[in-house]
């Protein structure tokens, strides 16, 4: 089920919300968590029944693991359960790509047939690979399956995230408080939920269309120029962001009407000045799993700057093939692991030889810049679905494939139309959808470096398991002294602007998509 | 609670402002609200959404002419033409359609309105073509698949009662309740005094939008898109005559439902090729289709006698003066007489056509009737129209700076 979809927003959610508080009410707050669980376990089968099977055995597997890891800390049992986890995983999201890769070294033709992804195992997985680790050390326990099985498959963050902890969640749902219907709560849930609405459909899937052809063009082979490979991804750039964070955003919002507060995924990203900065920004649990689970557990940086810098990469490789069984992903990895590597590299030149930069306006603004391009190539991987097409679009964006401009443009242009046609500048066709694709992403670039997000409008009010508030530093924020100022009240004025938010949701509803990170 | 029940009203008050807005406009053309001059009477947006709007529109038209076929029937047969002389006329054309589609909205047309009495469809040759590879049983599927896109708006193409009715009414409440509609309604206000192309009720499009076209940037880039997409379409394997026991592809199935379901209905079938600009039939060449395109007149012609003696096929497609009508290149943003590009012809083509089709008069002197007899004539004399005009066309490519 699709959180922008009309079965949700008006059935499945007002129901699940009627049965938690009126089941607490009635029966207790034992009988809320389990029609929580039972919601929360038909909106992962809607979509396929047969996958709620995997769901339960991996719950199964991992709480008794854990809870055995809880009362003696067996290392062998911890690496028992991770490399079950890992090989369910292995199995379903990467045996397709190891097998092509074997047959195309060797000349094999193995076949495993079609295995069909299960939904969110990505997140399922790595969610329960912390608890298995935090048991080991002490950090959580749990006693009662049924609780275990809302923190692993609580529906507002089982799809897609934030990859939530233990620690966090359980927690939270013992205070009685969180039982009772709190009209703040829900004021503040309904008002993010509708913010992240507007996000997914309106912004996103509103960008998508100029990006998708542009990829597709490219992935088949076809030459693209300069104009649509830079219009394509910029859109496919802002596609991304509004995509995943309209979605964590509805998922922080649909949690906060039972009473829960979910972690953090995203603090304006974009608006970083250097990559550590973005990566501090962008998909902030994945970040969080991957430095306490993977880096750290690698050594992190306390081995020396050669063992440091070669635990980045692998990290960063690890976390591009999370995102999905293919090379570009692989390639979208390390070119992220140099990026880090490069920036590791200039902060200890700079301290070394006391290079004192003024990070001035202009400075920031570079900085900005160099940060924005080096991620815009990174997605360039992300989004093509072959090598040659990600290439393509490269050689595009360098100008390398020509420059065209739609003769409807050229002709309005007169004189400066012909001179630029002197210079090399070819007529093409489809002049509105070029002047659209220009117009949406310049529109949401200035969204993304002037706009306050759901964390900075909702600090006062406890938004998010995060303590961020208006944090510019390293970052290219051209309104932050205005910016700051916005923040979440309960007025009339937030309520009737967070009302019209829901209501263009809602309008995009007959165009329902799916969410880019349910491969993931 | 004032938080909340603020947030719910301007909730609903958006969406039925909106809804309500575009109700009014109707930029998709659906006419269900008044139509005001300056307000919503041009609706640009309606041609990018005709076959949601003409799948339901004939049904309220209730027509007794139906015209039938892509954007050339769209844009060149005017159902307010006189020659109707006071028949209610709908025009079913639909930008893009194959054939497949145009049958299938054809037949549903029929099979819901009792009203019709004539069938006037438009054939055209690259909606016959196929590769090997469209023979094979995985082609067929995908028809299937492509289909299944629109058969939930035709009540007899397999869908049950309830599922039509239900996707029906979802797909009209989004003509109205989304922001595709809102965008088109702000977009539809904004044009209305702008030289634009509107469908009208009757589903005839004024194709205006080409006027604008010309006034900015002249008649060359119009004509260099078209035959470069007809060159790039017919890049491949593309044959007529596909199978061994039988000299007709599975695209002639299709004209053969809508043959049968005409008969079936007592209802007047009427078919003709379109006319093309003498570039249109010179690219057919250019790219090794012109025995495919004189051998596909052939089949059909065939096709049809041996389906129905008595339903007329008539070629507008040979050479002639409105055929070879000149490109004024040396005055772009002039309006030629007959054509708009290669491939659209103009209303008044359109109107000495329906003259031909339906007074059969004989001083028109543009198409002809396809018969066994008039076809082995016409197939000569096309030969040697193309050779004659071979220099004329070698110009004209010259001056669109065309691939030689």
């Amino acid at each position: 089920m699709l959180f922008n979809s009309a079965e949700f927003i008006f059935l499945f959610l007002p129901i699940s919300l009627l049965l938690f508080f009126t089941a607490a009410k009635r029966w207790g707050n034992e009988a809320a968590i389990t029609s929580l669980v039972a919601c929360s376990l038909f909106f992962y089968g809607w979509w396929n029944p047969s996958y709620l099977l995997l769901l339960l055995a991996s719950m199964a597997f991992n709480y008794h693991v854990g809870k055995r890891l809880g009362n003696n800390n067996n290392k062998n049992l911890l690496i028992l359960g991770i490399t079950v986890n890992l090989a369910a995983i292995a199995y379903f999201k990467y045996a397709g790509f190891i097998v092509f890769n074997i047959n195309a070294l060797t000349g094999a033709e193995w076949d495993l047939g079609n295995i069909i992804l299960p939904l969110a195992i990505s997140f399922f997985t790595f969610q329960q690979i912390a608890y298995l680790v935090d048991s080991y050390r002490g950090i959580t326990k749990e006693y009662s399956f049924l609780h275990y099985a809302l923190f692993v498959a609580f529906f507002p963050q089982l799809i897609a995230g934030p990859i939530v902890h233990h620690k966090d969640m359980l927690p939270q749902f013992s205070q009685t408080k969180r039982y009772q219907l709190n009209h703040h709560n829900i004021k503040i849930g309904l008002t993010i939920f509708a913010i992240g609405l507007f996000k997914k459909t309106v912004l996103a899937d509103g960008i998508a269309v100029y990006a998708n052809p542009i990829f597709s063009a490219a992935d088949a082979g076809q030459s693209v120029d300069f104009f649509s490979a830079w219009g394509g991804t910029l859109a496919y750039t802002f596609q991304l962001y509004f995509d995943f964070s309209g979605y964590s955003d509805m998922a922080i919002g649909i949690a906060r009407l039972f009473g829960i507060i979910l972690p953090l995924n995203f603090y304006s990203p974009y608006k970083a000045a250097n990559i550590s900065e973005f990566w501090r920004r962008w998909h902030i649990t994945l970040s969080h799993f991957l430095r306490d689970y993977l880096y750290i557990a690698l050594g992190g940086n306390r081995s020396g700057k050669v063992k440091r810098y070669t635990n980045l990469a692998i990290t960063m490789l690890l976390g591009g093939l999370w995102h999905g069984a293919g090379w570009n992903f692989i390639i979208w990895g390390a070119l992220h692991g140099s990026y880090l590597m490069l920036n590791l590299a200039w902060q200890a030149i700079k301290a070394q030889y006391h290079i004192a930069l003024n990070p001035g306006k202009i400075y920031v603004f570079f900085a900005w810049l160099l940060t924005f391009l080096a991620v815009i190539v990174g997605w360039v991987f992300f989004r093509a679905v072959s090598l040659d097409g990600a290439l393509t679009i490269l050689q595009g964006m360098l100008g390398l494939n020509g420059i065209s401009v739609p003769n409807a443009i050229l002709s309005r242009l007169g004189e400066a139309g012909n001179l630029l046609q002197t210079w090399g500048v070819t007529p093409s066709h489809g002049g509105a959808v070029f002047v659209k694709t220009w117009l949406w992403n310049i529109t949401l670039l200035a969204f993304v470096l002037t706009l306050p997000n759901v964390q900075d409008l909702f600090a006062k009010e406890q938004g998010t398991l995060s303590n961020y508030s208006q944090v510019n530093d390293n970052t290219f924020w051209p309104t932050w002294s205005k910016s700051k100022t916005i923040t979440w009240s309960s007025t009339t004025r937030w309520a009737a602007f967070s009302g019209a938010c829901l209501a263009l949701g809602i309008l995009t509803l007959s165009q329902v998509s799916e969410f880019l990170y349910f491969q993931f | 609670m004032n938080y909340i029940r603020s947030y719910f009203i301007s909730f609903i008050v958006l969406i039925s402002s909106i809804g309500t807005v575009n109700w009014f406009i109707d930029p998709f053309g659906m006419y269900w609200s008044p139509v005001m001059t300056g307000v919503n009477e041009i609706k640009p947006e309606a041609g990018t959404r005709s076959r949601i709007s003409k799948a339901y529109q004939v049904d309220k038209v209730a027509p007794q002419i139906l015209i039938v076929g892509n954007s050339r029937v769209e844009m060149g047969l005017d159902p307010n033409s006189k020659i109707f002389a006071g028949k209610r006329v709908y025009n079913q054309g639909m930008p893009g359609a194959h054939l497949i589609m145009q049958v299938d909205y054809a037949i549903d047309a029929i099979e819901n309105n009792h009203s019709i009495e004539h069938v006037i469809m438009g054939v055209d040759f690259l909606d016959f073509l196929v590769n090997s590879q469209q023979l094979n049983s995985e082609h067929q599927q995908q028809n299937e698949t492509i289909r299944a896109r629109y058969q939930f708006r035709l009540s007899t193409l397999d869908a049950s009662a309830s599922e039509y009715s239900y996707q029906g009414l979802k797909e009209k409440l989004a003509m109205i309740f989304s922001l595709d509609a809102l965008t088109a309604s702000i977009q539809t206000l904004s044009k209305q005094n702008a030289t634009t192309s509107s469908i009208s009720a009757l589903g005839f499009n004024s194709a205006d939008s080409y006027k604008t076209i010309m006034q900015t940037e002249g008649i060359k880039p119009l004509f260099n898109q078209k035959l470069n997409e007809i060159s790039a379409r017919l890049n491949s394997d593309l044959v007529i005559k596909t199978q061994k026991d039988s000299p007709y592809s599975p695209k002639f199935s299709h004209l053969g439902r809508l043959i049968s379901t005409a008969s079936q209905h007592n209802i007047k079938l009427t078919l003709f090729i379109n006319p093309y600009h003498y570039s249109y039939l010179h690219t057919l060449a250019d790219k090794g289709q012109w025995q495919n395109f004189m051998l596909w007149k052939q089949l059909v012609q065939q096709y049809i006698a041996s389906q129905n003696s008595s339903i007329a096929l008539w070629d507008f497609s040979g050479f002639n003066e409105v055929i070879n009508e000149a490109v004024p290149l040396d005055k772009p943003k002039s309006y030629m007489q007959w054509f708009w590009e290669p491939a659209h012809y103009k209303r008044e083509l359109g109107e000495r056509m329906l003259a031909t089709l339906l007074l059969d008069k004989n001083d028109i002197k543009f198409g002809q009737r396809l018969t066994e007899t008039s076809l082995a004539e016409a197939t000569n004399q096309e030969a040697r129209a193309l050779n004659n005009t071979s220099s004329q066309w070698q110009k004209l490519k010259n001056q669109l700076s065309l691939a030689q």
